[in-house]
């Protein structure tokens, strides 16, 4: 490629014919088209120089100021990228939809006034002092954004974590918070490079933006992630170490998996949500969400709730911009598809789907695959577990596991909903003995008949509740005699309403 | 049966028969989702599936149920007068017999309602007026770091804590006078505002010495009996759950009698 100091035979200025062109959204100024005086053929190389000017909001959708607080995302004009079938994947700056890039090399060079402490995407190179300003430079090869941040009030810790260095920048006073994002990401860095391959780059800048900017916090760009939460990290509640872990996920389903965010969200999010979860019991155990004496939640679980409350409304693959709230956005881009992947998981067995995950990162590091990469990938490890995956994706699939009936000699259990998947019925009996069947979940229901005795008490269909996506837990179970009340909670809620009452009494 | 045994178990009976009647609603509820499954010894499983999934299908429920949470606190209150009343009687020097001990806890309910009403109003003025003045401190607090604007705001949290404790004395002394000397509702208050006038210090410290150690009582009890969740365990922690609570009526019941002495030495100086 052509350096542009060299003589450019054909130079000539093209922006007059630069104009809005964005589908469906005659407001928008953010998608714009610029026609070529001429065709480019293959093999040509094309130089563009351009002088812009970037007005920053205040802070609002990740990026802006506030005061003297600067966080800057989208701030360049960025060329859309040329999908392999020849399409341009464009699209306006919207709310809920992110970025999609072509990788590159960015040599970016700031100035600041002095006393500004600047964080960036890459490695710096330069730091010095000239005519009043300070100017950095930084560099960065094979990633497709660049971001900055610059802050007169910026505290600085460095840490070195699996030879990667990593610089944190956050408000003065936020150190009890830093040290346990810190945490965070040695977990992170541990258990993403195991199951996904190594983070390939020299520095992880990690931003913590002062309070009312927190809408610039908990955003991914190329090694520069920014994060959230109060000061003082919430004794008992993983927050910190949660939104840390899921913004450096990012750096590999959207930094170095570089699918289209706009597009195919649940590519970065549901997956890195799953990965997420899974990280954060490897460094937290089952109390990865929140964790008090007598009670631990698990991430998944948390994400379970919130993944099943915008039902199947909608398809989880859809692009951003097509999702009626942003509400069923979040539950089924995020956490839907997490749950689904993880139930897949659970059922199919954990070495298979970790196989298959990790294939998939490995063989489309540095490219832009889309959600048939994805299944293609899964159904190389095994068929049926892209199968389930396609029909919970693609289609509004859906599962709820339920017992329909059980008498003492034979019970039945039906698959609600569109999703096969392998899973165990456990049969208890009259005796006290059991029995676990295996059923490939193929045949929307299943009958099993007992020649007893012993007769058949109570059955239980997914007794280890691996089916995080089955919509109703409760009726995975029948008993011919079961209980009436539930005597540990009221033993628990006994007390704390004894508690309550001294509280309360005059 | 001593009179201090009889004021702990009334105060115990008090508010242990309404948090199980109460612990029921949720019991029966989780016993409707669970009962086939052998039971809601699951809810408490590692990981806590069960117990969202649980949180989740009840939600709707939950917040139907939860309208009638504030009258229900209300009516907590206001039922609890009773025992306070009968504890006071059991604790008041003086021989009488089981039936006009009756008679002077009955006869003490409608100036202890007063009490009540007015100490609460109070509370909620307090609370206000603290919150309020938080808010108006906001604004000039803009440049300060997050933990030193926390900080600021901390003497308004303890003044709240301050004026709540205060006003906690204050019916507990207030309802001493009615049950023991027989005053009505405005004198109560007012025999109960000089005392605390004149002797802030000395009531006060009483009152938080047997708080602090009912507080470490019912911390105790929660450590110990979550350790022991389900099936042979669930009656282990049953027993020290209720253990604790006695044993905070048993503090709640000192300080009442405490309240007799100070308002027999202090009140005429
Ligand atoms: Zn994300």
């Amino acid at each position: 490629m052509r350096s542009p100091s060299e003589p450019v035979s054909l130079a000539q200025d093209v922006l007059p014919a630069l104009a809005a062109h964005s589908p469906n959204d005659p407001e928008d100024r953010t998608d714009l088209r610029l026609p070529l005086p001429k065709p480019c053929a293959p093999g040509d190389t094309l130089i563009f120089q351009v002088a812009f000017t970037s007005t920053l909001p205040t802070i609002v959708e990740r990026t802006g100021y506030l005061g003297s607080f600067h966080m800057v995302g989208q701030w360049f004009p960025k060329p859309a990228r040329l999908r392999q079938d020849g399409t341009w994947s464009h699209f306006p700056f919207l709310r809920l939809s992110e970025f999609d890039a072509d990788f590159g090399s960015y040599d970016v060079t700031l100035e600041v006034p002095p006393g500004f402490l600047v964080g960036a995407t890459g490695r710096q190179v330069e730091d010095r002092e000239e005519g009043g300003w300070r100017r950095v430079r930084y560099l960065q090869e094979e990633v497709h954004d660049f971001a900055w941040t610059a802050w007169d009030h910026f505290q600085e810790r460095q840490a070195s974590i699996e030879g990667v260095q990593v610089r944190l920048l956050y408000p003065e006073g936020h150190e009890p918070s830093v040290t346990r994002q810190l945490d965070g990401l040695r977990v992170a860095l541990r258990c993403m490079t195991r199951r996904l391959g190594s983070y390939p780059y020299p520095t992880l800048t990690v931003v913590q933006p002062p309070s009312g900017a927190e809408e610039a916090g908990g955003m991914e760009y190329p090694t520069l992630i920014t994060t959230g939460g109060p000061w003082y990290g919430p004794p008992m509640l993983r927050t910190s170490e949660a939104v840390t872990i899921h913004e450096f996920g990012h750096q590999y389903f959207y930094g170095m998996v570089a699918s289209d965010e706009h597009r195919h969200p649940f590519l970065d999010e549901g997956l890195n949500t799953l990965v997420e979860g899974l990280c954060l019991r490897e460094g937290y155990g089952h109390g990865s969400l929140l964790a008090v004496p007598g009670l631990s939640v698990d991430f998944l679980a948390g994400a379970r709730w919130i993944g099943l409350g915008a039902g199947h409304d909608h398809a989880i693959a859809h692009s951003a911009a097509s999702f009626p709230t942003a509400d069923h956005y979040s539950r089924l881009v995020y956490f839907r598809a997490a749950i689904l992947l993880a139930t897949v998981r659970n059922t199919f067995g954990e070495a298979l789907f970790d196989e298959a995950l990790s294939n998939y990162v490995r063989t489309q590091r540095f490219l832009h695959p889309e959600p048939p990469d994805l299944l293609a990938t899964f159904a190389r490890v095994e068929p049926a577990m892209a199968a389930a995956l396609e029909e919970g994706l693609l289609r509004r699939g859906w599962i709820d596991m339920t017992v329909v009936a059980l008498q003492p000699t034979w019970t039945v259990i039906a698959r609600r909903g569109t999703i096969r998947l392998p899973t165990e019925v456990c049969l208890h009996f009259a005796d006290g003995s059991q029995r676990i069947e295996h059923w490939n979940g193929e045949a929307d229901w299943i009958r099993f008949d007992i020649e007893g005795p012993p007769e058949l008490l109570s059955v239980k269909v997914d007794p280890e509740r691996k089916i995080l996506l089955d919509e109703d837990w409760s009726n995975n179970a029948r008993s011919l005699q079961p209980a009436a009340l539930g005597f540990g909670t009221l033993e628990r809620a006994a007390f704390w309403g004894g508690l309550l009452g001294h509280l309360l009494a005059p | 049966m001593t009179p201090m045994a009889r004021a702990t178990a009334t105060l115990y009976l008090g508010v242990a028969l309404p948090a199980l009647l109460v612990a029921l609603v949720p019991a029966l509820l989780v016993g409707g989702l669970w009962g086939p499954h052998g039971g809601d010894a699951l809810l408490w499983e590692a990981g806590g599936f069960p117990l969202l999934e649980t949180a989740r299908l009840l939600a709707p429920t939950a917040l139907a149920l939860g309208r009638a949470v504030p009258w229900a606190l209300l009516a907590w209150m206001i039922l609890g007068l009773l025992p306070q009343a009968m504890a006071l009687a059991f604790l008041a020097p003086g021989e009488r017999s089981p039936l006009e001990q009756a008679t002077l806890a009955l006869r003490s309910l409608p100036a202890l309602f007063f009490v009540l009403s007015v100490t609460v109003l109070a509370r909620v003025i307090a609370l206000l007026l603290c919150i309020l003045f938080a808010k108006g401190l906001t604004p000039g607090l803009a440049g300060l770091s997050d933990p030193v604007r926390a900080l600021v705001h901390l003497p308004i949290v303890l003044l709240a804590f301050l004026l709540l404790t205060l006003l906690r004395v204050l019916q507990d002394l207030t309802g001493t006078a009615v049950v023991l000397r027989g005053e009505r509702g405005r004198d109560a208050l007012l025999t109960g505002l000089e005392i605390l006038h004149r002797h802030p210090f000395s009531s006060v410290g009483a009152w938080a010495r047997w708080a602090l150690l009912g507080f470490g009582i019912a911390v105790a009890a929660w450590w110990l009996g979550s350790r022991w969740h389900a099936g042979a365990g669930l009656g282990l922690a049953a027993l020290i759950h209720q253990v604790g609570l006695v044993g905070i009526s048993w503090t709640r019941a000192r300080w009442l009698k405490r309240t007799m002495s100070i308002l027999e030495s202090k009140s005429n100086l």
